[in-house]
């Protein structure tokens, strides 16, 4: 999962949001695309496809593929990892380490540069909805947690989604919107995936992170911060993350231990609720099994759902910023880094 | 110049576009010779630039996912008139995929599911303003408007996507040079690897080439494309493949490299190329489609190797994954079919003979196995080898005559709790048979 978000998030930085920033937002869209990019700063091409291509590879090493693995079933894995390939890509740690580092000085410069924009444009007061084990920054397990806007912090059983989230099927959209169902429709609407888990968590689970979040936080000074470009430094933040846990998980012989299916289970009818978070948001499994454990019916939150609400929310306040208040005069942008 | 390309998205996950961005590095190859003309999340053009170009305008156009809404379908039709060549990338395009499932139930109850009844739902209506409105049933992308290929897989292969592309874009000028391989051959004098009965294309290839496979005592495979004449040991080629009914592992492999290269034959499974040469000489016994520009002499030699394969089947039937698969058969029993949950596969052995049921036998190839190399059996996301309406019945005749299945009929299918999932898991939109009713 780490190495998913670690490829995931590093292609939505590079990939679809980098353009913007070193090409400049108005550029022509011929010019402002990843080919671009590559073609104009090879070396910082070559970093970043190297980083994609580290995670996509470690996740299809260990789930089959790296789009849709295919290895985990019901009480554990297919296979556990083989120690070659963990001595392979254990090697290769040190350099994804740096180029992280890297990553982090990219990004901060962006955000130097484009300070302007991330401190006035789309600051938008939400809920946010994460997934927090005792409170530290958790992608695998632990409990539903909401912040409100003021920053106050509730913690959930997932068991217990249905009390805290609701679905609000709008007539505009087939992507319904999930919202804080104590707070009411529309002003539960929450946002979701990296900087609503930075919101939610404490503190990071490794320290490069923590440091990372630390600063994002000492630089935008709150508790809980409602700064949409934002999300690009948390992105980062939870990017360390993950390259600090696979060291972590690489280090650990345990991983290859041939003992992969842990629990024995029988099928029986029921109903059962699972979570874990994904790059792009928590997926919320509801799912009903007859008694030969065929699944029957379900109720899939998917971040989808978790961000769509909060993302119609931020346009039509950007759109409202730009359009009435004529937001983008005056507005300060660097100089583009690709001219 | 570089080729123009459109990547339109239908209902789909966006894995297949994934996939081919997982090429990473190799994708500085192929990048710089690709004009992306739409692809939406990686290039900012709108639809409305891709509806003002001239019909037929852009080279090649992905179209991946399937026809769920009344959007996909306008944006089908689009692509289809804005583009010379339509390849369906992925599962859902090619044949409906998992969203296909769908398809069991009207669409009226889909979505009373998705927006009444569900148990979070809050507001229940089904959303009507500024949508585009839901098909009826999920359809296939190929009943719609006319694909020339299908790419297909969950996703399909990065290696496979790259090949694709590439053989498209190979649309290579050949040089056409009046000179052949021959005549910069380091084997020129002495040593001729045809005097030795190793078939080398090079009296029928362009000079020019920087590889000069000859200089490690490997045959030229035509990689340069034609000559526009011949070199004196031509006499030799044609009269060695005038005799092909046997020949080495080694020549078998440089025909396949002859055939890609030279005469841009793709070879590559899981790519269905319609038009395709291979396809026409399984059909019909030889190429619809003339070989043209060549000399005389270089069209007879290619006709003798395309013969060649005519007579031999296993260059041009669709293999299945068990033909890919390295598992020993002949070890195990099926006598009870077993499932997910039920102990552990070993690494060695063929699934099927463990008791798990597993695809790979009328599953087209080209995954490469990567579901087999972490122990879990294939769940056939390539499409099936043929297109009959009950796989299930199909997939149980074959495991009983080519594996140890000690299991009636009757004892199998009670034991499969969930056939059509199992089943048609990818393919139920395209299944024509079931679309008519005819599959319970």
């Amino acid at each position: 999962m780490n190495a998913k978000q670690y490829s995931s998030h590093l292609l939505h930085f590079y990939a679809l949001a980098a353009p913007d920033f070193l090409v400049g937002p108005f550029a022509d869209p011929a010019l402002r695309n990843i080919v671009y990019v590559i073609n104009k700063m090879p070396d910082v091409g070559a970093m970043a496809l190297k980083m994609m291509d580290f995670g996509q590879k470690l996740c299809a090493e260990i789930g089959g593929k790296s789009i849709h693995p295919i290895v985990a079933i019901v009480g554990g894995m297919k296979k556990p990892m083989d120690e070659d390939a963990r001595q392979k890509f254990l090697k290769m740690v040190p350099e994804q380490i740096e180029f992280t580092k890297k990553t982090v000085d990219i990004a901060l410069k962006v955000i130097e540069d484009y300070w302007d924009v991330v401190a006035n444009i789309g600051v938008v007061p939400t809920y946010y909805l994460g997934m927090t084990k005792n409170g530290v920054h958790d992608i695998y397990e632990g409990n539903i947690r909401v912040v409100a806007p003021d920053g106050k912090k509730m913690d959930y059983d997932v068991h217990k989604y249905l009390d805290v989230i609701g679905e609000h099927v709008p007539d505009h959209s087939y992507a319904t919107h999930t919202y804080y169902k104590p707070a009411g429709y529309p002003d539960g609407i929450y946002r979701a995936n990296c900087l609503a888990m930075t919101n939610c968590a404490d503190k990071m689970a490794t320290p490069l992170a923590d440091e990372a979040l630390k600063a994002m936080r000492e630089k935008i000074g709150n508790e809980v911060i409602h700064h949409t470009f934002a999300y690009h430094w948390a992105r980062i933040i939870e990017t360390v993350e993950a390259i600090e846990v696979i060291a972590g998980l690489l280090e650990d012989s345990d991983i290859c231990n041939p003992d992969c299916k842990t629990l024995d289970v029988e099928p029986r009818e029921g109903e059962g609720v699972g979570v874990t978070e994904a790059p792009r948001g928590l997926l919320l499994y509801n799912i009903w099994s007859d008694a030969d454990g065929i699944c029957k019916k379900l109720n899939l939150l998917v971040a989808t759902n978790h961000n769509i609400a909060g993302i119609e929310k931020s346009l039509m306040h950007v759109a409202k910023q730009v359009f009435e208040d004529k937001a983008l005069d005056g507005l300060k942008l660097p100089d583009p880094w690709i001219k | 110049m570089a080729v123009k390309v459109c990547f339109s998205q239908l209902s789909s996950c966006w894995g297949c576009h994934q996939s081919l961005l997982n090429a990473h590095l190799g994708l500085l190859d192929v990048l710089p010779a690709l004009e992306i003309v739409y692809w939406p999340t990686v290039v900012d053009f709108k639809l409305a630039s891709l509806e003002a170009r001239e019909n037929g305008e852009v080279d090649v156009g992905f179209i991946e996912g399937l026809v769920r809404t009344k959007q996909d379908l306008e944006l089908t039709k689009l692509t289809r008139e804005k583009c010379k060549i339509i390849i369906a990338f992925g599962t859902c395009a090619c044949y409906g995929n998992v969203p296909g499932l769908a398809n069991q139930w009207s669409i009226e109850e889909v979505q009373n599911r998705k927006f009444m009844e569900v148990e979070s739902a809050t507001t229940k209506r089904i959303p009507d303003q500024h949508v585009p409105g839901f098909e009826d049933k999920v359809v296939n992308v190929d009943d719609i408007i006319k694909v020339d290929a299908y790419l297909s897989g969950c996703p399909p292969r990065t290696e496979q996507i790259v090949g694709a592309v590439q053989f498209l874009l190979g649309q290579k000028g050949f040089p056409m040079n009046e000179k052949t391989f021959c005549e910069d051959c380091i084997l020129k004098e002495s040593g001729c690897l045809l005097d030795n009965g190793i078939l080398c294309y090079g009296p029928v290839t362009s000079i020019g080439c920087s590889l000069k496979c000859t200089n490690k005592d490997d045959p030229c495979v035509g990689c340069m494309g034609p000559a526009k004449n011949t070199s004196e040991k031509v006499q030799k080629l044609l009269d060695m493949t005038k005799s092909l009914d046997s020949i080495s592992s080694g020549d078998k492999k440089n025909l396949f490299e002859f055939l890609s290269l030279f005469l841009n034959v793709p070879l590559m499974a899981g790519f269905d190329l319609s038009g395709d040469i291979l396809k026409q000489i399984k059909k019909s016994g030889k190429p619809d489609t003339p070989l043209t520009n060549m000399p005389s002499i270089t069209s007879e030699i290619s006709m003798n190797l395309l013969g060649f394969l005519a007579k031999h089947p296993e260059f041009h039937d669709i293999s299945n994954v068990c033909q890919t698969c390295p598992r020993i058969i002949g070890k195990g029993t099926m006598a009870k079919v077993k499932r997910d949950y039920e102990g552990l596969p070993n690494q060695e052995d063929c699934f099927i003979e463990q008791g798990y049921i597993c695809i790979g036998p009328i599953t087209k190839a080209g995954c490469g196995g990567l579901c087999i190399k972490v122990n879990a059996p294939c769940t056939g996301c390539y499409g099936q080898t043929e297109w009959v309406t009950d796989q299930a019945t199909r997939f149980y005749k074959t495991i009983k005559e080519s594996f140890n299945v000690d299991l009636s009929k009757e004892e199998f299918f009670m034991q499969v709790k969930d056939p059509i999932g199992t089943f048609n898991k990818f393919t139920l939109a395209s299944n024509r048979g079931f679309n008519r009713g005819e599959l319970k």
